[in-house]
């Protein structure tokens, strides 16, 4: 194949793949009702490509994920040996329960399942747990603002409204806070007025009112503070007013929403 | 619970991988299992062989998951421990070069049955003048087209710039054709 | 014909002058751009961070012959172009020298590096984002933001500019657009899934109507009167925040 015949090839593939602009669209379109020989390279090329792209994904067997698991599980095992410590309190609560079941005198029968039960629970917090970890690691990437961002909305999708878990609430606030990036505090914000319910949330509401610098959180601040009727909020208000180191938009805002609480 | 997992990108699970909680490397396993293995797959042209060297890649994950650096794009790594997994395994099986391959055989070993017939036999040619292609050839085609990967990414794993990877994808496909349309007329 | 060869000399000569640049290395990493006044940060296909000056040849400060430029950050101009760069391994910070004015800056970025802009000073002009495939931070008081043919990650801030955004065929997530008094401008496949969420308290809200946010009402143009509108895009998906607060948000499709 020679340079002409490539580079007609390559546009001809551009072309296929819709990636040629209007000029060079029309341009190919003249070549092809012209040329018997680049309408044919046209016909193959996007044979080939069409038997490639419908090309079905293979599965892979069952043994990959089983062979898989069983190596993660070893893997975990050895972790243990050499990291008892890390563990040994999950084990002692274990070996606790177990213990009293057995003090208790129960079954063989009842044992064994209240034991599942309890290795069930344990299973599940544990879960949680690590969850939660995860959750709090991508809070404070300090690579990217917007795995962050990420990081928060995860948190707020992690915990329930009516159950909030204190670990979460409080990464919450602290990235409301003090995290260096604004949309990511303003995530933040509206992460927590899921909890608005509980005491201790509108209260870090409210402080974190006067610790904040930038408009735009401000801004978010105030119109959730008033939305959920947050009547002790009503001095930070004052306060915005009479400083003068407010933005106009914010003391409007603020105007505002003394307006509606009273 | 699922869901705030979702959330949670390949780059923070592999960290937590990294710091000991191995559990996590199950959801990376999850998320990229069938994509090594199909890339495995149409570089060996071999079923088995793949579902071998893709467990390998999940066990180099783990093993040496302290190599893994912050910051670095997970999907990038793991497709450049695959084709290291890859490059090795023909390396030791020296005599054996991945450019050997079984052509009538090999169009029987890495497909399932199709229903459709007509899809089956142009597959079957499609598998056939793939395996013509050098080892590069062929990598590039399986990651833009199969994989769907774009240029940009596919530049990461192979160290390169987008317009040498266009250029030569471009190559390849020509490449294809040719064998394809030969064969097709044997 | 002398005069023609001299013209042309000068010509070559004038050009080349007028785009001086100062490269680095570097395919992955952050970088970090504080306090430049008036930027254009374009993605490329390439391996290293180039930063230019696009203006015209400056009449050099005689009486600073052989001194060194100096700011009170205690940086130093060490592109040659008004810049101060330092490279600290996994990011590069980006300092400008003078607070005001300062020079019309280029700056081309790797694929792989992100890029993170700050600027909190009154003297912003405008700053510009093109063909950027990676994550983005801006956080800025005075400057309007463009971003053109960009997929996000977006973390996009300011008061007081206008925020413009074309994405590209693809949208990362998450979206976050946020603007105090500027009109925040968004253009979007129309395919794009998504969460989204538009606020204003004293804005307006435009839609495209080909873009069906699961919500009631047609119409050219449909104009929603309340603050806060929230809906799915396409069934849902990536998290798209849009808001002004004394403006107009604007969303158009590609």
């Amino acid at each position: 194949m020679n340079m002409e015949q490539e580079k007609l090839a390559s546009r001809i593939i551009d072309y296929i793949g819709g990636k040629l602009n209007e000029t060079d669209k029309q341009l190919i379109e003249q070549e092809l009702v012209k040329s018997s020989e680049a309408y044919k390279l046209y016909e193959q090329l996007k044979e080939v490509m069409q038997v490639m792209d419908s090309s079905k994904e293979l599965e892979p067997s069952a043994k990959l994920r089983n062979d898989f698991e069983a190596f993660l599980r070893a893997e975990t095992e050895q972790g243990k040996k050499s990291k008892t410590v890390f563990f040994s309190t999950t084990w002692y609560k274990v070996a606790a329960a177990v213990a009293l079941l057995l003090v208790g005198g129960g079954t063989g029968y009842w044992i064994s399942q209240q034991n599942r039960q309890q290795n069930e629970l344990m299973a599940l917090q544990k879960e949680i747990e690590e969850t939660r970890r995860l959750v709090l690691a991508q809070m404070n990437n300090d690579q990217s603002a917007s795995q962050r961002m990420l990081g928060v909305m995860a948190a707020y999708e992690s915990v329930q409204a009516n159950k909030p878990d204190d670990e979460i609430v409080e990464a919450l606030v602290t990235s409301m806070n003090t995290d260096s990036n604004s949309n990511v505090r303003l995530a933040a914000v509206e992460a927590l007025s899921k909890f608005a319910a509980e005491e201790k949330v509108r209260k870090a509401l409210i402080e974190s009112l006067s610790k904040q610098k930038d408009p735009v959180v401000q801004i978010a601040l105030i119109q959730l503070l008033v939305q959920i009727k947050e009547k002790d909020v009503m001095k930070s208000l004052k306060q915005i007013i009479d400083d003068e180191q407010s933005l106009p938009a914010v003391k409007d805002e603020a105007h505002a929403g003394i307006f509606k609480l009273s | 619970m699922t869901k705030s997992i979702d959330l949670m990108s390949d780059e923070t699970l592999m960290e937590a991988v990294k710091n000991g909680n191995l559990q996590q490397a199950s959801v990376l396993f999850d998320r990229y299992n069938k994509r090594i293995f199909n890339f495995l797959a149409r570089m060996t042209m071999d079923r088995d062989l793949a579902e071998d060297l893709t467990q390998n890649v999940f066990l180099r994950i783990i093993k040496y998951r302290g190599s893994y650096r912050e910051g670095m794009r997970f999907q990038s790594w793991i497709y450049q421990v695959a084709r290291n997994v890859f490059s090795d395994h023909y390396q030791v099986a020296k005599n054996k070069t991945s450019g050997f391959v079984d052509v009538e055989k090999m169009g029987d070993t890495i497909m399932d049955s199709y229903e459709s017939h007509e899809q089956d036999e142009r597959e079957k040619l499609l598998h056939k003048s793939l395996a013509m292609l050098n080892d590069e050839q062929r990598e590039l085609l399986v990651l833009t087209r199969f994989q769907q990967m774009k240029y940009e990414e596919v530049a990461v794993i192979m160290d390169t710039t987008v317009a040498n990877v266009k250029v030569r994808v471009h190559r390849a496909l020509q490449k294809l054709r040719e064998h394809y349309f030969q064969l097709e007329r044997i | 014909m002398k005069k023609q060869i001299v013209a042309i000399a000068l010509l070559i000569i004038s050009t080349g002058v007028f785009a001086q640049e100062f490269k680095l290395p570097k395919t992955s990493g952050k970088l970090l751009i504080s306090e430049v006044n008036n930027v254009t940060i374009e993605g490329y296909d390439g391996k290293e961070i180039v930063f230019s000056s696009m203006d015209g040849i400056k009449e050099k400060d005689s009486r600073a012959q052989g001194l060194r430029a100096v700011s009170a950050m205690g940086l130093e101009d060490n592109t040659g172009i008004g810049l101060s760069v330092q490279d600290k391994g996994n990011t590069v910070e980006v300092y400008q020298m003078k607070k005001m004015d300062g020079p019309k800056v280029k700056i081309m970025v790797p694929k792989g590096v992100t890029v993170s802009y700050s600027h909190t000073s009154p003297y912003g002009s405008n700053i510009r984002f093109k063909n950027i495939s990676n994550e983005i931070e801006v956080s800025t008081v005075h400057n309007s933001v463009h971003l053109d043919n960009v997929t996000g990650p977006l973390a996009v801030k300011t008061v007081h500019g206008s925020i413009d955004v074309i994405f590209g065929s693809t949208i990362n997530n998450p979206i976050s657009i946020v603007s105090v008094h500027g009109p925040v401008d968004v253009t979007i496949p129309v395919s794009t899934k998504a969460n989204l969420s538009m606020t204003t308290s004293y804005g307006e809200m435009f839609v495209d109507p080909s873009i069906k946010i699961e919500f009631e009402d047609q119409g050219e143009w449909k104009k929603y009167g309340s603050n806060k509108v929230s809906g799915k895009l396409n069934g849902g998906g990536l998290d798209m925040k849009l808001s002004s607060t004394h403006n107009s948000i604007y969303l158009r499709k590609k």
